[in-house]
Parts: structure tokens; C-alpha cells; sequence
């Protein structure tokens, strides 16, 4: 059975179509659960057809609701493709039981699933099942249908979204090297959103880096999405940052400043704490923190950037979510409107007011410049970022044998941090590189994690990818952790004589 | 191998197969022909894969459900000098120690250098004459092959492939990697035409610029190599016309290799290419058709090589050799002021090495242009010419493979 893009919009048109219904709330699971409606309404508009309106929360915030919420409304769980139904089954009994939605306000549907997964989704009856390889093809069918969008499947980081005039791709790229280290994400050229991380001197936040409770990694970035349309350039940006919290001593002593500088409300994080459970506010709480750096890191980066766009001609403006969204609506909780909000109305008055250029928050005008030492290539043929993945896996084998066959580790609880990455590998850059492409390819996943039993310390770890992408983080470490003997040269050097010449 | 639309993970798993399927066919080789210790030579493990390569597309293609094979990574079967070898064009871009010769194939030792292909267990690379020999693994774990993305089926039918070509004669095994149907022999003669074009020419322009007996000796034996190489490729081309002509003959002898096979009904693959730009096998009767002429041609470049005595025998020019074989290039060239014999005899009698190497260039170019016209088709410079051959006439088809793999 072969897959190709069409016929994979078409497949996802009528199952949309066929089993969505519109008062019912969508959790997309993960990143391409989430981003499921997008690539229906996007098929709808290609084929002149008014989409379905679709309601759709983000799964990893199904805690940052109240428990009235789930009471009160009907679920729909959406997962592109079932492998075992870990992820499924898990938020399935979360909803069950620690929200205690009744079952029957409770649909679970997948677009496929694997042959071997005994989870049966809801929906559709039947459930198409596919054996290893035509899922994996799928599959990756399906990542390529999701590259090609503007609206990226970052779930985790809130994402900003601009547009403007005419700024082709090599006036974009000289423009953002000069604020740091920029690194393409991907190698396949032939998707329409060329997609590229700018990695930025942590001098942009250098008041934040001693506040009490925060502990902020030195590397900031930005993943960008750049796309020449008709009418002219949309640009997407994914601010992140690295961060541990404390949530006590930030509540203490620094909730106040970052509340003050990104415009949120003066007790907005504690407003959190107060009204939120006991497994939920740690985690929000680090959520909002880490998120609102991250817009700081953006605005401060955009009273530089956009006096440059309009000197260029490029005249940017802001685009409200809503405008890229369309018939996608989106259920956020309270707190994450309140700070979107917040942090939309600040960068909007960036872009609108056009600082002028010379007013910079830090005395170096950042230059793109080899801060950190090349990595020597250590294999003829691995790329070195697959090195991460042996480093991450010599605790906890990401795959294990039953004696028939290669399963993902469920077991695996404790991820790496980029803390422990950078330290590893002391190259902020190529750290960062290497994660945005195995972010990006599934060979990797990425958590906020509790680092202590009271959910009061948090980290962003990651972890191996799960499903098919676990057996090759596995192949991947165990390439990197065998050791080779030399190849004499002279014996290589006579095979390519003998077949090619000397010329 | 256009890899716009591969993403670097592909691009790695593609790798992964590669490096797994080599290293299995040299493991089932060993086990075939109990030559554990050994190990197989890279010559004869290239014919192996080229013929492997050739029948896992073709089976695939015609019978899906049957041959349920879902690619065959970066190897190509490639037509070769020495005759059709299986090789590694990758679309990974490797670290800048290895190269790419023509910009397209890797040197599988400097592969057995890496982590990803060292890791199935090969335990040395030795010399053995003039030949290097690769000792596979004895036998590879099954929790390791079912961890390869390389299927049970796939497993199965590439070790019964293998195992059955690994049993032929050196002779049957490159006459069905490089001449089993039209298409692979017009694949075949053309890369001859596109060496010999290469080295002779190269070798003549060298001539042209510095006269012999000024020559350093390093210069003189680049002259050198590059004759002996252009006499190689006449050599093959007539080994490979004899191929074709007698395939009948190694097609027995492949049939009898599987015949306790449950592929014997079904190999070897005939199939005649239908993708690609350009029908190859349409031009195999007129590449044969060139034969004398080419002959012809290196009959008259090498009575220079005798002229300027290149060699250490002291041969002596044959001047009736070297006009009957301008009388034969007048048949495809006859208005060609070039073929008057005077023109020739002066300079080999002055003797005017320089003009000898002037008129030489011009023949050639005269000759290929009429080669070109009879089998309707560019002579090109090799890396042209391997990448035309990868990217818009490669023989086998391909689009039915999952993608990645």
C-alpha cells in the first residue's frame, strides 16, 4: 500500500467529517493528535469546502483546567496513530478517574493503528490497522504533510506569528545571523516553510539570570518558520528557554518582576497556586514562568529586528492566532489567555510603535561568531548529533527484547536535562542543533517533568521517542557505542585505485 | 538520488539498510561457500550485489504480494569497467573524510571505517594477492536482525538471492550483472565508450602539450596508466558483446545454482527497463554494431603508443595495420579528410609525435561524434554520465520502495 500526501489529506477530510462532532471537545494528544483539525481544515479550503468548527485543547494541559470543566463538556481524544496506546490509555484513565468524566462523555478516536496495538479506539469502526512498515510509512507520510504548514506542531511553546512584505530568504537568514548562531532545522528543502533556529547571546535576559527560584540555562532561542506566500512573507516564532523552578522561592521573590515585565496581572502566578490542585499549580506554574521569559526573550530580540524589516520595506505587523487558527478554536484555561494576551498586546506594540534602532537593552551588538569550539567528527559517517542519543541512553535501554520481538521501554521515569546535555557536550550550539532535529524527527521527546515527589522543583527533560522511533534511538546508541578498529588506509586507497584510477 | 525530500532521519535509515544488507551478504556468502575465515573478496561481493540488487527490484516490482520488499537503501547496481558492480551512492552526507568518487560512490572500505557499518561484527579487511577480502561476521544474532529494519521476508529472500549467486563462476557471475538482457549490456558498452574516450583522450591531450622525450617520468606514467586503462576498457567491451551473446549460456548455469531455490522459476529478472528518460535497450544492437570501429580506432592510437614507445618492449609502429584500420573507419567516416592515410604515415616517418597526438584527438572526436549519432545517445564524461545514469536513466525501477527505505 503506498502513501502520499493526498491521499492522506483525503483520508483525514472524511474521517474528520465522518465521526467529529462539533460540540464535542477535541484533545489532541501529543504533537500530531493536535495537529490533526489543521491539516482537515487546510485539506477543506484546498477543495473550496467550508470546514467543521472544531473545538481543541492541547493534551498536555489537561490539568491546567478545573475540575468543573471536564463535568461540564463532552471529549473527543485524537491521536494520529495508535502504536500500543500508552498515551491514549493514559489520559483515557486521567480523564476517568482524577477528573471523573463519565465514560460515556468520553470518545477515543485514531486515524490508524498499528497491527499489533490491542488499544481499540472509539472510533472509526473499524480501525484501519497497518503492519510495521506500511505504518511507519504512514507515518512518515504524514510528518511530511505537517512540515509543509505555516502553523508548526510545536504544542509545548506558545507561538508568535507575524507577516509583512516582501523579505526573501537571503535578506531574512543575513538579518537573524546577526544575532546569533543560526542552524537550519531539517534538511529537506522541497517543503514551502523553511524552518531554522536562532540561538541567542543570554546577555538579551542578563537581569533575569540571578532571580531567586529561577535557574536559567544560558542559551536562549528561537525556531522560526519562514514562507513566501503571494501576498507577501509569514514568519512563525517559538521562543524557549531553558529553565529549573522552584516554584516557593519564585513565588517568594521573583513571580513579581516577571509579572511586572512581560504586563501580566501583579498576582497572576500566585493566583495560579491558590486556585489550582496540588498536581497541577507546580506544573503550571513552571509552565507560565518558563513561557514568559521566553516572550521577554522575544520582545527584546524584536526591538532590534523589526526597525531592520522596515528599513528593507518589509513593514511587519502582527497576526492574531485566531486569523492563523480559522475554523480551529482553540480551549485554553484562563491563565494561558491571560498571558497570551498579555504577551501579544506587548509585542504588538513593539511591531507597531518601530523603536528606534539604536535603543539596545545590552551594550555588545551581538555578532554571529564560532563561540564554541568545533566538535572533531568522531565517525566517517554518523552526524554527531545522534551522539546525544547513546548519552542518553546508557541508563535505560530505550528498546527491549521479549525474545521475539523489540518493544519501546515504558519503563523508562527519569529523562536528561539540557543542563546535563550541555555539560556532556559543552557546545550550546551544536546541543541545541542536535535537538531541534531530533525533536523534530520523533527520535526524541520532550516533557516538563516534577524533580521531586511534592511537584514543587520542575525541569524540561527529554526523553527517547517512543513507538517505532524507540527501536532506532536504539539501533542509533548502539552504532555510536560499538568500537571500531581502523581500516588500513593503504588497503582502502588500493580498493579505489583498483576501481577508480588514480585520476 | 534526489534527497530534496528526504529528511536527515531517511536519509539515516536508508544508511542503516545499507549497511545491514552489505554486511548480511557477505555473512551468507561466507556460510554458502564455508569461507568463514577467508572472508569474501570485494570484487566478487560487488557482482553479488549487483545481481542481487538487479532481482530485488525486478521481483518487487512485478509481484508486490509475493516479494513484499521495501527498498534496498543506497545500493545501486552500477555498470562499471570491470562489469556491473553493486555499490553505495549515498544521499547521508557523510563527515569529509570520506570520498565520493564522481561525486556519487563511496569506497566500501572507508565505510567499514564507521561505526554504522563496522557494528554488524566484520572482523578484518586483509590482502589477500591482489585482492582485498572483507571477513564478515560468522552468523549475525536474530534479536540483532529483528532490530534491523530489514524485514523477515526481505531477510529471507535477499540470503536466498545471495546464496545463489555466490555459487556461480567469476565468468557467469559479471556476464548476469552487466549483460543479462538489452538494457544492462547497452549499460554495460556505453560505460566502456565512456571510459575509453576518457583515458585515451586524456592521455592524447597530454602528448599534444610536451613532447615525449621531454617528458618527466612522472607525467610519462600517467601517459602510461592512462593507455593500459583505455586498453582494459576495449578488452571489456568485447568480453561484455561476448556476454551477450552467449547469456544463454550463464543463465543455465545460474538456473542450475537455484535449483533448490524457491526462486528458481522466478530468476533471473529480464525485465527491460521502461523508466528512465532514454530506452536503453533499443541502442544495445547498435552499441554491438560499433564494435570493429572501436576496435578500429584503438588499433590506430595504439600503433602511437608503439610510436612513442610508451612501453618498455621495443615494438616497432605496423603502418599496414594502422592504414587498414583507417580503411575501416572510412565505412562510418568517409568524407573525412582526416583518414587520408599521407596524413598519418608523415608523422609517424619524421617522426612529429605532436602531430601524431593532434590527429589522434581529432579521430576521436570524429569517431564519437558517429557513435553518437548511431545509437542516438551523448558519450559523456564519466561524472555526467554516472549521474545521468542515477538520476534520469537508472535500469531498475524504484518508485515502488517505501520511501526511507
Amino acid at each position: 500500500m503506498k502513501f502520499d500526501r493526498e491521499s492522506l489529506r483525503q483520508q483525514i477530510l472524511h474521517f474528520v467529517d465522518r465521526w467529529f462532532d462539533e460540540d464535542e471537545i477535541v484533545i489532541g494528544v501529543l504533537r500530531y493528535g493536535a495537529h490533526i483539525p489543521h491539516i482537515y481544515q487546510n485539506a477543506c479550503l484546498r477543495e473550496h469546502k467550508q470546514p467543521k468548527k472544531i473545538q481543541l485543547m492541547l493534551s498536555h494541559m489537561i490539568r491546567f483546567f478545573p475540575c468543573e470543566f471536564y463535568r461540564q463538556n463532552r471529549f473527543l481524544l485524537l491521536d494520529d496513530t495508535v502504536y500500543e496506546g500508552v498515551e491514549m490509555s493514559n489520559l483515557l484513565n486521567t480523564l476517568l478517574e482524577e477528573f471523573k468524566v463519565p465514560r460515556q462523555n468520553l470518545r477515543t478516536a485514531t486515524l490508524i493503528a498499528h497491527e499489533q496495538s490491542e488499544f481499540e479506539p472509539d472510533c472509526p469502526k473499524p480501525t484501519e490497522r497497518l503492519p510495521d512498515a506500511e505504518y511507519i510509512a504512514w507515518k512518515e507520510e504524514l510528518a511530511s504533510l505537517v512540515r509543509r504548514d505555516i502553523r508548526p506542531t510545536e504544542r509545548d511553546h506558545p507561538l508568535y506569528y507575524f507577516k509583512g512584505g516582501e523579505l526573501p530568504i537571503g535578506k531574512f537568514l543575513s538579518l537573524i545571523q546577526e544575532f546569533g548562531h543560526v542552524h537550519p532545522v531539517g534538511s529537506d528543502w522541497d517543503a514551502p516553510v523553511f524552518r531554522a533556529s536562532v540561538t541567542l547571546n543570554p546577555s538579551l535576559l542578563s537581569d533575569l539570570l540571578q532571580l531567586d527560584g529561577l535557574e536559567l540555562d544560558p542559551v536562549l532561542k528561537v525556531r522560526l518558520y519562514w514562507q513566501q506566500t503571494v501576498s507577501g512573507t509569514q514568519l512563525t516564532a517559538a521562543p524557549m528557554v531553558f529553565h529549573q523552578l522552584d516554584i516557593d522561592q519564585f513565588l517568594a521573590q521573583s513571580a513579581n518582576t516577571i509579572e511586572s515585565l512581560v504586563g501580566l496581572q501583579h498576582d497572576f502566578f500566585q493566583r495560579i497556586y491558590s486556585n489550582h490542585l496540588e498536581t497541577a499549580r507546580g506544573h503550571m506554574i513552571f509552565y507560565f514562568a518558563g513561557r514568559s521569559i521566553a516572550v521577554l526573550m522575544l520582545q527584546r530580540l524584536l526591538t532590534q529586528v523589526i526597525p531592520r524589516l522596515e528599513q528593507i520595506g518589509c513593514e511587519p505587523a502582527c497576526v492574531s492566532p485566531k486569523e492563523i487558527d480559522g475554523f480551529v478554536e482553540y480551549v485554553f484555561p484562563q491563565e494561558y489567555i491571560e498571558f497570551y494576551d498579555a504577551a501579544f498586546a506587548s509585542i504588538n506594540g513593539i511591531v507597531k510603535t518601530s523603536p528606534p534602532e539604536d535603543r539596545l537593552p545590552f551594550t555588545d551588538h551581538p555578532r554571529k561568531q564560532s563561540r564554541f569550539p568545533e566538535r572533531a567528527n568522531k565517525d566517517p559517517l554518523l552526524p554527531d548529533m545522534y551522539e546525544i542519543l547513546e548519552f542518553m541512553t546508557r541508563n535505560a535501554a530505550p528498546a527491549i527484547w521479549d525474545g521475539a520481538r523489540w518493544t519501546p521501554n515504558k519503563a523508562i521515569s527519569k529523562g536528561t536535562s539540557h543542563r546535563e546535555l550541555v555539560r556532556e557536550f559543552k557546545d550550546e550550539v551544536f546541543v541545541s542543533a542536535a535537538l531541534d532535529e531530533l525533536l523534530d524527527s520523533g527520535l526524541l521527546r520532550a516533557k516538563d517533568v516534577p524533580i521531586d515527589s511534592a511537584r514543587m522543583h520542575f525541569d524540561r527533560e527529554f526523553f527517547p521517542g517512543g513507538e517505532y522511533n524507540a527501536v532506532q534511538v536504539s539501533r542509533i546508541a548502539d552504532s555510536w557505542r560499538y568500537q571500531t578498529s581502523a581500516v588500513d588506509p593503504l588497503l582502502a586507497s588500493e580498493e579505489a585505485l583498483d576501481l577508480w584510477g588514480p585520476y | 538520488m534526489i534527497s530534496g525530500d528526504l529528511t536527515n532521519k531517511q536519509k539515516l535509515c536508508l544508511e542503516e539498510r545499507t549497511s545491514f544488507l552489505i554486511n548480511f551478504t557477505g555473512v551468507e556468502t561466507q556460510k554458502a561457500l564455508s569461507i568463514q575465515n577467508e572472508g569474501v573478496s570485494t570484487r566478487r561481493l560487488y557482482k553479488i550485489l549487483a545481481n542481487t540488487i538487479y532481482d530485488w527490484h525486478w521481483l518487487s516490482h512485478d509481484d508486490p504480494n509475493r516479494f513484499a520488499f521495501r527498498g534496498v537503501g543506497e545500493l545501486v547496481w552500477t555498470p562499471h569497467k570491470f562489469g556491473s558492480l553493486g555499490l553505495v551512492a549515498p544521499s547521508i552526507e557523510y563527515n569529509s573524510n570520506i570520498k565520493l568518487h564522481y561525486g556519487l560512490f563511496a569506497n566500501m572500505l572507508d565505510l567499514f571505517a564507521s561505526k554504522e557499518y563496522a557494528k554488524w561484527g566484520y572482523r578484518e579487511i586483509r590482502r589477500v594477492g591482489d585482492e582485498r577480502h572483507i571477513v564478515f561476521a560468522p552468523f549475525l544474532d536474530f534479536e540483532l536482525l529483528e532490530k534491523s529494519r530489514v524485514e523477515r521476508q526481505e531477510r529471507h529472500f535477499w540470503a536466498e538471492l545471495v546464496r545463489v549467486y555466490c555459487r556461480l563462476s567469476d565468468r557467469a557471475l559479471d556476464a548476469l550483472a552487466s549483460c543479462r538482457n538489452k538494457t544492462s549490456t547497452s549499460h554495460s558498452l556505453l560505460i566502456q565508450l565512456v571510459n575509453w574516450k576518457r583515458h585515451m583522450g586524456t592521455a592524447f591531450d597530454m602528448l599534444q602539450q610536451v613532447n615525449i622525450t621531454s617528458m618527466d617520468s612522472v607525467t610519462k606514467d600517467e601517459v602510461r596508466g592512462h593507455i593500459e586503462a583505455a586498453r582494459a576498457c576495449v578488452k571489456q567491451f568485447f568480453v561484455k558483446r561476448g556476454h551477450f551473446k552467449d547469456i544463454d549460456v550463464h543463465i543455465l548455469e545460474l538456473k542450475g545454482s537455484a535449483s533448490y531455490s524457491e526462486l528458481h522459476q522466478f530468476i533471473p529478472c529480464l525485465n527491460e527497463s521502461s523508466s528512465g528518460v532514454t530506452n536503453m535497450a533499443d541502442k544495445c544492437d547498435a552499441l554491438i554494431d560499433l564494435s570493429d570501429y572501436l576496435g578500429a580506432l584503438h588499433a590506430v592510437c595504439g600503433e602511437f603508443r608503439k610510436q612513442i614507445r610508451i612501453d618498455q618492449e621495443l615494438e616497432i609502429p605496423d603502418l599496414i595495420k594502422l592504414t587498414e584500420s583507417l580503411k575501416i573507419l572510412e565505412q562510418i567516416l568517409p568524407t573525412s579528410t582526416l583518414l587520408d592515410p599521407k596524413r598519418w604515415v608523415i608523422p609517424f616517418l619524421q617522426p612529429n609525435e605532436r602531430e601524431i597526438a593532434v590527429l589522434c584527438l581529432a579521430l576521436i572526436e570524429e569517431v564519437f561524434a558517429v557513435f553518437e549519432a548511431n545509437i542516438k545517445n551523448s558519450i559523456l564524461r564519466p561524472t555526467p554520465h554516472y549521474h545521468d545514469v542515477l538520476h534520469r536513466n537508472y535500469p531498475l525501477p524504484r518508485d515502488h520502495f517505501t520511501k526511507g527505505n
